[in-house]
C-alpha cells in the first residue's frame, strides 16, 4: 500500500532532500510507538471509587479524634492523678509567701502579755 | 449498531485494532498543524480517549477513522487557545536527544541542529504543505492513500506534494543547507 520515499513514485528519483526529509520526519515520530492510554485511564475509575471510600473513613476517624481531643482538653485532666507541680514565677514562691517573705520582711518582736515592759 | 458492551473483550480488541491502524495518521495530522511531536501525541491519545468514552456512553460511531481525524483536527485547533499550548511542553529537541542515543554526541548535535532548522522552515510553509509532507515522509503513504485521506484526487496529490517539497528544499538551499549526496 505504501511506497518508500526512496522510490521514484513522484516522477523523480529520490535525491538528498528526500532522504533528509524522510530522516527528519522519522526522527520526529515517537519510537517506540506508545500504546493506547484510553483503556489504561478507564481502569482507574474503579480504583478511584475505592479510594473515595477509604478517604471517607479516614476523614471520619480524623474528626472523631479531634472531637475526643477537644472534649478531653475542655474537661481537664481526670481526677486521681498525682498533681504535677506547676512552675512558679519565682523560685520557692507559694500562695503564703513562703521563704521569700521570711527573707523579705523584718522579724517581728514577739509580744508576750505576761512580760513587764521595760521602763525607759 | 454494535452489540458489544463498551468494556467487552471484543470491543477492547476492536479499539486496539483501530489504534494500531489509525493512531499514526492521527498523530501526523496533529503534527502537521504544530510541528510538535509531543503535543501531537497528546492530541492523538486524547482523540482515542474520547472515542473510547463515546463507546462507553453507548454512542455509535459509523466511521471511527473519519471521526478520529475530525476530533484530532479540532483538538489541534483548540491547542492554540489552551494554556497547555501557551505554556509549552517538553522541548522536542530534548526528546530527540533521548531517542537518538545511539548516535555519537557531535553528530547528534549537528543532526539536531539541522532538524531544528528544518522544523523552523516547515513552520513557514502553509498547513496544507505540512499535511502532505508529513503523510508522505513520516507515514510513507503513497499518492492514493494521501488522496483518500485529504479527500483530493491523485493528480492534485502529485502536484501539491511536488510543490511543497520544492518550497522546503528551496528554503533549505537559501539558508545554505545542502543535503548529503
Amino acid at each position: 500500500m505504501t511506497t518508500k520515499p526512496n522510490s521514484p513514485v513522484f516522477g523523480h528519483p529520490p535525491d538528498g532532500y528526500d532522504r533528509m526529509f524522510s530522516d527528519y520526519f522519522k526522527n520526529e515520530m515517537p519510537n517506540p510507538w506508545p500504546g493506547p492510554q484510553a483503556m489504561a485511564t478507564a481502569e482507574p475509575a474503579r480504583r478511584s471509587a475505592d479510594n473515595g471510600i477509604r478517604s471517607r473513613y479516614t476523614l471520619a476517624a480524623s474528626v472523631a479524634v479531634l472531637l475526643g481531643l477537644g472534649a478531653y482538653l475542655s474537661s481537664g485532666p481526670p481526677t486521681g492523678h498525682p498533681s504535677v507541680p506547676q512552675p512558679g514565677l519565682l523560685k520557692d514562691a507559694s500562695a503564703s509567701g513562703g521563704k521569700l517573705l521570711e527573707h523579705a520582711a523584718p522579724k517581728a518582736v514577739e509580744h508576750n502579755p505576761m512580760s513587764i515592759p521595760e521602763m525607759p | 449498531m454494535n452489540p458489544d458492551p463498551p468494556a467487552s473483550p471484543s470491543r477492547r480488541a476492536e479499539f486496539e485494532v483501530l489504534y494500531q491502524r489509525h493512531s499514526r495518521e492521527v498523530w501526523a495530522l496533529a503534527y502537521a498543524r504544530w510541528t510538535d511531536a509531543d503535543l501531537a501525541m497528546d492530541i492523538t491519545q486524547e482523540a482515542f480517549l474520547r472515542l473510547w468514552r463515546q463507546w462507553e456512553a453507548g454512542d455509535e460511531i459509523q466511521n471511527p477513522r473519519a471521526w478520529l481525524h475530525r476530533v484530532a483536527r479540532n483538538l489541534a485547533e483548540d491547542a492554540a487557545k489552551s494554556a497547555f499550548r501557551r505554556n509549552g511542553t517538553t522541548p522536542t529537541d530534548l526528546m530527540n536527544g533521548v531517542r537518538s542515543g545511539d548516535v555519537a554526541p557531535p553528530e547528534r548535535l549537528e543532526r539536531e541542529e539541522l532538524f531544528a532548522h528544518v522544523r523552523g522552515l516547515l513552520n513557514e510553509l502553509a498547513p496544507a504543505d505540512r499535511d502532505i509532507l508529513t503523510l508522505r515522509y513520516a507515514l510513507e503513504y503513497d499518492a492514493n492513500r494521501i488522496a483518500e485521506m485529504l479527500e483530493i484526487n491523485v493528480t492534485a496529490v502529485h502536484m501539491r506534494l511536488s510543490r511543497a517539497r520544492q518550497r522546503l528544499a528551496e528554503r533549505l538551499s537559501a539558508t545554505g543547507v545542502q543535503p548529503n549526496r
